[in-house]
């Protein structure tokens, strides 16, 4: 009998409990845009300071247009993801954080991120707003992790003035680009800078028809017959027809610099080519065009970052608004103003800033076909691995089928080993 | 205890009381000695030694950050770690760096001392001047390098006027990467060594060497016979701090290399990083790791103190 009672006050207490509980995270419960109030953290990376102050911007033009909700910019200027998951392990994250691809394969599994599906419906925002490529890396088991802000992606840009020079017209296919590299190389010149690097190789690999990964997921496969026909093509340039170099052995730090010192005639490279080119190198005169088909398919290489909240957040209205503002029109017309990236959104794509730009155009197109660069919670060990094959091949230390077979077998051990 | 039963016996002798009166300030010394080193003891037991144990105890787990749930894998992680390439690698790598480094900054640093100690004109021009780079943070350093060794750097330049022209990029060789980052660690560390040695030569009674000079020895003799071995301890303690600095080293690689190109700068240090942050999964292994680099330094430290640290007789 006193049992019984002490049960019943005790289910009494935890209902009340529940019910605040439930109350706190809908903020109150509220219903329009204006009603929504709260505090939230907000962390962006940081690293490059023009960026970090349209961050802030934004942050700014938000407050403005909720004046109830207190945004506190968290810049990390360096090791986002590091940080990030310091703060998670420790239950101190920020309530809105960028969600880059890294942090989404290691955050998203363990439950951190917030499923944002729900309140994108409660607030009026819908999938089809973005680009559907776009949206795919914040996806896991039918849940929307986060919204792409922005993007990069690659195309082939090349050197107008040493293509004339030439007597070369614009490049049309892979051919045409084998045999125009040949013909740019002289002196010190070489006609294409393809740098060890899997974010520029997987490129050809997807469009080889390989893939890094099985669908499932739990195996790395790059080292199939496609994935060497890919790895194969992707070193004769330099190794056959001695018509590329890796950009140190160019006197460059990345292929851009390769390019923008005209030491490369062509070089696969993002949207990011653009501003740094217009800074550093304003006179070298240049076009691009979208990466030819490939044997099995169009490819190209996706890189994107998101928006999103922590799963522990208590202010999950205000996130959703701030996410929201912050990936809608009004801020990603002012990125691509910026020239730092292209806007994930479909609704910008006739913005004249693309139509009027024949290379940003190529990069906003490129987006329909191309493949986003990520790889699960594995990524960073499985992308070293790849690395580490295509180095020993352009290094000539190893031949294409056993380096693969060693990275894939690495790749494989980092798996299963975790 | 003793404090409050001293003066409820009046019938001690006084060679008692004496004793007792010592004992009960040697207990407040003690005790003044413990307030004082609390503050330390406080960061060592939670920030050290809680540490070192919670380590211990993660590495017998398949530990994440993130996870809920961390089951526990007896010695799976240490077992992995015989078969694991990149920890061989890594370990490989770091004793390579370890012997080098070592072996070549306690030579040069003593090679310093001696010179600063002789009467050469402009000595405090010098100590200042060659001190200079240890006092700089090591990620200065390694940041002011990256520019050194760049392609087209000033290490390129220099040997471009000497006519040795070569666009070598150190940093992204795997013949060079090591040896680069060597150099550094010794142009950085041997001052601070030099400061020891100087302060031990200054130590050495200066009879010795008369005595010597009496005798007729050489300057190479003297140097042999009697500065190296009188300044055995310091020459331990150089050691020993060498072999605890080079198993760590981590800040040069992960700001100059990231353990590239193909990992040919991963140092045990780095790839415990790269296991924790760069992983899913893997911190278990990351400790394990840790574990076993601590055990190497301390059996390094241990052998050195019995080869080099012998007693001296004059």
């Amino acid at each position: 009998m006193r049992s019984m009672r002490l049960g019943l006050a005790l289910a009494a207490v935890g209902s009340v409990l529940l019910t605040a509980c439930g109350g706190a995270n809908n903020a109150g419960g509220a219903t329009s845009e204006a009603d929504v109030s709260g505090t939230l953290r907000a962390a962006n990376w940081g690293g490059n300071p023009t960026e970090n102050a349209l961050v802030k911007k934004y942050e700014a033009d938000f407050m403005t247009k909720y004046p109830k909700i207190k945004v506190t910019q968290e810049e990390i200027p360096t090791n986002f993801e590091d940080k990030i998951k310091t703060e998670m392990s420790a239950n101190n994250e920020p309530d809105a954080m960028y969600v880059s691809t890294a942090l989404m394969n290691f955050a998203a599994p363990a439950g951190r991120l917030l499923d944002l599906g729900p309140l994108m419906s409660k607030w009026g925002v819908s999938a089809d707003e973005f680009i559907p490529t776009l949206m795919t890396p914040w996806q896991l088991n039918g849940k929307q992790y986060a919204l792409p802000k922005d993007f990069g992606d690659l195309v082939l840009f090349y050197n107008k003035s040493q293509f004339s020079a030439a007597g070369l017209a614009t490049p049309a296919s892979w051919d045409d680009i084998k045999t125009d590299a040949k013909a740019l190389t002289k002196g010190g010149v070489k006609g294409l800078s393809l740098p060890a690097d899997a974010a520029r190789f997987d490129a050809f690999l997807f469009g080889y028809g390989g893939q890094v990964l099985s669908s499932d997921k739990t195996k790395a496969v790059f080292n199939d017959q496609k994935a060497q026909d890919a790895l194969t093509f992707y070193s004769s340039f330099q190794l056959q027809d001695k018509s590329s170099d890796l950009p140190d052995k160019l006197g460059a730090t990345w292929p851009g610099d390769a390019f923008g010192k005209q030491k490369a005639a062509m070089v696969i490279e993002g949207g990011w080519l653009i501003p740094y080119m217009k800074d550093t190198y304003p006179s070298v005169s240049y076009g691009s065009i979208k990466l030819p088909k490939f044997p099995v398919k169009e490819s190209s290489l996706l890189f994107t970052n998101g928006w999103g909240c922590s799963a522990k957040t208590k202010n999950q209205d205000a996130c959703m608004l701030f996410v929201k503002y912050m990936t809608g029109k009004v801020v990603q017309q002012q990125v691509l103003q910026s020239g730092f990236a292209l806007p994930s959104r479909k609704d910008l794509g006739s913005d004249p800033a693309i139509t009027a730009n024949p290379d940003v155009k190529n990069l906003f197109d490129s987006a329909t076909f191309a493949t986003a660069w990520t790889f699960g919670p594995h990524e960073s060990k499985i992308n070293d691995a790849q690395n580490a094959a295509l180095q020993s091949v352009l290094l000539g230390k190893s031949d294409v089928k056993t380096a693969l077979d060693k990275a894939v077998a690495d790749a494989n051990s980092a798996i299963s080993g975790g | 205890m003793a404090v409050s039963v001293a003066p409820k016996a009046p019938a001690a002798t006084a060679k008692v009381s004496r004793r007792q009166k010592r004992g009960g300030m040697a207990i407040a010394e003690r005790r003044a000695g413990l307030l004082f080193v609390t503050p330390y003891l406080i960061y060592f037991l939670i920030l050290q030694l809680a540490a070192i144990i919670f380590a211990i105890w993660v590495s017998f787990h398949h530990y994440d950050l993130l996870a809920l749930d961390n089951p526990f894998v007896g010695l799976r992680n240490y077992a992995r770690l015989t078969v694991n390439q990149d920890f061989l690698i890594a370990m490989r790598n770091t004793t390579e760096y370890a012997v080098v480094v070592v072996i070549l900054q306690t030579v040069f640093a003593l090679l310093l001392a001696v010179l600063l100690d002789s009467k050469i004109k402009g000595r405090n021009f010098f100590r200042s001047t060659w001190y200079t780079p240890s006092i700089a943070s090591s990620v200065v350093i390694s940041m002011i390098f990256l520019y050194v060794y760049h392609p087209t750097g000033l290490l390129n330049s220099i040997l471009g006027l000497v006519g040795i022209h070569t666009t070598e990029a150190y940093l992204q060789s795997t013949a060079w990467a090591l040896p680069a980052i060597m150099f550094l660690a010794i142009w950085t560390t041997a001052p601070t060594f030099m400061l020891m040695f100087l302060a031990a030569l200054q130590d050495i009674p200066k009879e010795v060497y008369e005595a010597a000079a009496v005798d007729g020895a050489s300057a190479v003799r003297k140097l042999f016979s009697i500065t190296i071995p009188l300044l055995r301890p310091v020459i331990f303690l150089v050691v020993s701090l060498g072999i605890i600095g080079c198993f760590q080293v981590f800040d040069q690689v992960f700001i100059m290399t990231h353990g590239g190109p193909l990992k040919a700068t991963l140092t045990v240090a780095f790839l415990i990083y790269q296991n924790i942050f760069g992983d899913t999964g893997a911190v278990g292994v990351a400790c394990a790791e840790a574990l076993v680099l601590g055990i190497v330094i301390f059996a390094l430290t241990l052998i050195s103190r019995r080869v080099i640290d012998t007693r001296i007789e004059y």
